[in-house]
């Protein structure tokens, strides 16, 4: 089991030659900053124009009574048909929405933010990291 | 089944596994940034490690699957592969659980049309394959110690 674990620790090393050439030299290496997907937005670019979006908090109950972004509404995807008629009163015409929840890990905000752009009541963003990403960009 | 027989059985299947990484390794390599969306598609790692993984990973496939095919560093190349498909599996089972709509990415673009539930059965498939190979491998080195002492 040693000798396998060794060859195996050479194996590793080995293949690192060529991954360490492939990411400085090949032309198509990935850049390893993190890019915005289509519908996404940052939460410093939120930050930079506080109070034009309509908030909508996609995570669970408990977490929302824990903390949310002032004036989001709660809405997922369980709970679709008892939260959607009070976020479609309050969400002004045209005003674009950011849809968050947890982490960059959850998905409930991507399924709430698609739903809700059916309405066609205006743009619809998934905020980017989301709550997590809130939090972190306000304390810089 | 004799020893021979199975000498040959398990060169074969060295022959098609190294084989099956070496092709999956070198299309992946070829394009690292597309292989680094499909890993991030995950949403498993933050996305610098997606990006390092996403240029890692091919060569540690290619690496092993070469070991494998010709018979150098066996043991290590089928304990790195086993832990590359476990770790394929627990990525493909958690991303069909989390109903992602995605890839696997594990032939780089040509994979783009196929089910994560195919992927996982290939990945299974596979892993079954590096059992027996380790299996055996240390089955026919137990038989040549006993020949040699």
């Amino acid at each position: 089991m040693r000798g396998a674990l060794n060859q195996a620790i050479t194996l590793l090393l080995l293949a690192l030659v060529p991954a360490t050439f492939s990411a400085i030299f090949h032309p198509k290496r990935p850049a390893f900053s993190d890019p915005l997907r289509e519908g996404e937005i940052a939460a410093g670019d939120v930050l930079r124009n506080p109070g034009q979006f309509f908030w909508v908090d996609a995570r669970p109950d408990r977490e929302y009574a824990e903390g949310h972004v002032p004036g989001a509404l709660r809405l997922t995807e369980d709970e679709w048909n008892e939260l959607v008629p009070s976020v479609l009163q309050a969400w002004p015409t045209d005003t674009p929405a950011v849809v968050y929840c947890s982490s960059r890990q959850c998905e409930n905000s991507t399924g709430v933010a698609r739903r809700l752009r059916e309405f066609n009541l205006g743009p619809v963003y998934v905020l980017k990291g989301g709550w997590e990403a809130w939090t972190r960009a306000q304390k810089k | 089944m004799d020893a021979r027989t199975e000498k040959v059985i398990a060169m074969i299947l060295r022959l098609i596994v190294g084989g099956v990484f070496i092709y999956a390794g070198a299309l992946k390599a070829l394009d690292p940034a597309q292989f680094a969306v499909d890993v991030d598609n995950f949403r498993l790692l933050p996305y610098p490690l997606a990006c390092a993984m996403g240029v890692y990973l091919p060569w540690l496939e290619i690496v092993c699957g070469a070991a494998l095919a010709f018979g150098i560093f066996r043991p290590g190349a089928t304990l790195l592969l086993a832990g590359i498909l476990i770790g394929f599996l627990i990525a493909l089972v958690t991303a069909w659980a989390r109903g992602l709509d995605i890839h696997c990415g594990c032939f780089g673009h040509s994979s783009g049309k196929s089910h994560l539930w195919a992927s996982v059965l290939l990945d299974v498939a596979l892993l079954g394959a590096v059992c027996l190979i380790s299996k055996t491998s240390s089955r026919t080195e137990g038989r040549r110690q006993l020949r040699n002492r």
